[in-house]
């Protein structure tokens, strides 16, 4: 009996010693794409490195963010690290949810600051992940957004893709190119109702169309000549030349039309260039690129990256700051360089990976990507002026709910359920209460 | 007498007293909260707006909102749709079921395994591997006779989802009718067969009578069950296009998670709840009345 409790206060008394001498491990909260998966799958380099264990709580897209949203908006602490996007950072920043990156970026040693060299980060995305001048993410992967083609099918048509397509160019060549019969659609364009899936497309169509979600002064602008025109060329191009069931098709869907050689032409993330050159792919080395087409407004690709911010209340900052600087740097981007290759590295961040001439020689669409990025519009999105930044989105808190209520009117509409104006005036009215009980119209 | 039953029971109103304490927190507090919520205005997205008291002005602003009577449509033609489909497929499967026939248990196993699959596992099947116009076995199907593949989620949305639900639903009600089948003692199968009742007037008024009550079990517990769905329709639809395959517990889901609008959603959820009770009295009420009748 002794013997088992000496035995048992000992065995105590070791464990108690092990965990004060490891670090705390960090509880990241990420999402499920690839580049994430890959950044799990190597995170190992960076415990061997520090000692600092690692919790991944990895989720798709919609539940990452209605997990973490809740543990940050009830203040439950749950996750050290979490993953954002440009859409959530500054809100999350004004809510006080993710701290502030600035006092810890003025901590790090003159040889560590220069090694990470935080000026190498594109500014377009440093800026969308930045609040009142203060960043508050890290950009993990960025993107804009761009057309995708066959080169194959455009020579046997006599076709020829400018550089800079318009939509009219883009639902021409759509017409021609399309032979459901063969089982060719002529595009490919999210339909699947929800503000980060049919809408990232159609909210940068809006856009270039000349349209907009709201006037100077809050008021709804559904109404407008413009957003009917957008909303009757999306059912247009989708319904003549698009795929079947558009309203069932998101982005792995079309990802999936895509690399299976089923789609002429994809307008989508540029971050998808990667997987349509793929081993994987059955259109490795057919797929051209071309900006994303416009019809008012130039430059009418979105932008958008995942990035890594540190909860208000994580009790483990100095650590899960020291992640944020190992996943982003330089040196990460080149263990995924050498490890898995140069084309699956994290696009849309660093300046520096564009001028790497192995990138460059792996990614055939690094240019267009790059220019993409840099010309994208996150400060003045729309011909006419309005209160709210974001290209694919409006940013404010209110925008989840709102975005969510317009793709499902949108896609009501695409299927027939709802006249264009019925569904107009839904979304018109949805976006007056939206606006009157979030205190934006006076 | 009066007085043995009043100490009866009185010792065991006080020996089962913590229990009921006990069951009381746990199933009252969830509701005592949520109606709570239901009278507050809420915006976890928005904590600068702060929490404030409003009334029924949640109520108010759901019974004025034509979408959200709309839903309330949805939501009982998708219950009872099902319902009816579930029974009516129910009774025929398990009719056949109740027959001995070579590899009987196999086809038992076979029709019953649905029931056992996830939601959303169910939900992907469904709308990627079979209903899909451009992957599925929808799409091979159409193309061996040269016709347009059929949009089944874009175009026909509460009809697929009602599907859906049936095809998961059905095993449910096919187990317990299949087991009252079974109980009903072969001496009154063989005297209606003896008197000369043939096999459709032995289901109708031998069988059917004689397994009401299994029938009310799978109608209520249906009932319940069918009413809350939201995996097949969130994995599926996402309650659209539109609003066409919304339902109560969607929405809630929806303005929950979406809207962050704690308050209205509570108030939804207050009203999922009575009109689920509503909907069991009233079923409870005819079948009932329904059951005096046949017995008078």
């Amino acid at each position: 009996m002794k013997k088992s409790l000496l035995t048992a206060i000992s065995f105590a008394v070791v464990c108690a010693a092990g965990l004060a001498a490891g670090k705390a491990p960090l509880t990241i909260a990420t999402v499920n794409n690839s580049d994430m998966v890959i950044m799990q799958k190597y995170s190992s380099e960076f415990t061997a490195k520090t000692g600092i264990p690692l919790n991944f709580v990895v989720l798709p897209e919609n539940e990452l963010r209605q997990k973490v949203t809740e543990d940050v908006g009830l203040g439950a602490g749950k996750y050290d690290i979490v993953t954002i996007g440009t859409y959530d950072t500054p809100i999350w920043a004004a809510n006080k949810w993710v701290s502030s990156l600035e006092p810890m970026f003025k901590g790090m040693k003159p040889e560590e600051a220069k090694a990470y060299d935080r000026d190498d980060i594109l500014g377009p995305i440093r800026s969308a992940l930045s609040y009142n001048g203060g960043q508050y993410a890290i950009p993990f992967y960025g993107e804009s957004s761009m057309i995708f083609y066959r080169k194959d099918l455009f020579a046997a048509a006599g076709l020829k893709m400018p550089t800079n397509p318009t939509w009219d160019q883009i639902y021409g060549f759509a017409k021609k190119l399309n032979n459901p019969a063969k089982g060719q659609y002529g595009i490919a364009l999210r339909g699947l109702p929800g503000w980060g899936q049919n809408m990232a497309v159609f909210g940068s169509m809006i856009n270039t169309f000349g349209a907009r979600w709201f006037d100077m002064n809050w008021n709804p602008q559904f109404k407008s000549a413009e957003m009917k025109n957008v909303w009757e060329f999306y059912k247009k191009i989708i319904t003549e030349a698009g795929e079947p069931g558009a309203t069932t098709a998101g982005y792995t869907e079309c990802l999936a039309l895509t690399s299976s050689g089923k789609a002429a032409m994809w307008y989508d993330a540029t971050v998808s260039a990667g997987t349509l050159q793929g081993a994987d792919s059955k259109v490795k080395g057919k797929i051209g690129y071309a900006l994303a087409p416009t019809v008012k407004k130039a430059n009418a690709g979105w932008l958008w990256a995942w990035a890594l911010g540190i909860e208000s209340a994580s009790k483990n900052k100095d650590e899960a700051f020291q992640f944020l600087t190992w996943a982003t740097s330089k040196d990460y981007i080149n263990l995924i360089g050498t490890k898995v290759g140069w084309a699956q590295v994290p696009p849309g961040t660093r300046v520096s990976t564009y001028n790497n001439p192995k990138y460059k020689a792996a990614a055939d669409f690094a240019p267009l990507t790059l220019s993409s990025i840099k010309n994208a519009n996150y400060n003045t999105p729309t011909v006419d002026p309005v209160p709210y930044k974001g290209v694919q989105y409006v940013a404010i808190p209110e925008f989840q709910g709102l975005g969510e209520e317009v793709a499902q009117e949108l896609a009501a509409y695409l299927t027939g359920q709802k006249s264009v104006d019925a569904a107009l005036d839904a979304c018109q009215a949805d976006a007056l209460r939206m606006a009157k009980e979030g205190g934006y119209l006076k | 007498m009066n007085a043995t039953k009043v100490n009866r029971y009185g010792k065991v109103n006080a020996l089962v007293l913590p229990s009921i304490i006990l069951v009381a927190l746990i199933t009252q507090i969830p509701i005592l909260v949520t109606l709570g919520l239901s009278v507050v205005r809420w915006i976890i997205v928005r904590p600068d707006l702060r929490i404030n008291f409003v009334g029924i002005s949640n109520y108010i602003q759901l019974f004025t909102n034509p979408d959200f009577l709309w839903i309330i449509v949805n939501t009982i033609v998708m219950t009872v749709g099902s319902i009816v489909a579930c029974t009516v497929l129910g009774l025929v499967i398990s009719l056949t079921l109740n027959r001995q026939f070579p590899g009987v248990n196999i086809a038992r196993t076979i029709l019953i395994a649905p029931f056992f699959v996830m939601d959303a596992v169910a939900g992907i099947v469904w709308k990627t591997l079979m209903l899909h116009p451009s992957f599925g076995i929808n799409s091979i199907i159409c193309n061996l006779f040269g016709i347009t593949p059929v949009d089944f989620l874009g175009h026909h949305p509460m009809f697929t989802v009602i599907m859906l639900v049936v095809w998961q639903w059905t095993p449910f009600f096919v187990l317990i009718l299949l087991a009252g089948l079974q109980s009903i003692p072969e001496e009154i199968i063989e005297s209606a067969k003896m008197d000369g009742a043939g096999w459709l007037r032995t289901i109708l008024q031998i069988k059917i009578p004689a397994i009401a009550n299994h029938i009310e079990v799978a109608v209520m517990l249906g009932l319940i069950f069918i009413l809350k769905v939201f995996g097949l329709i969130y994995v599926t639809t996402a309650g659209g296009p539109g609003t066409a395959s919304t339902n109560l517990p969607f929405i809630v889901y929806r303005t929950g998670f979406y809207r962050w609008d704690v308050g209205r959603a509570a108030a939804m959820a207050v009203i999922t709840v009575i009109l689920t009770l509503v909907f069991i009295n009233l079923l409870f009420t005819f079948v009932r009345r329904k059951s005096k009748e046949v017995e008078a």
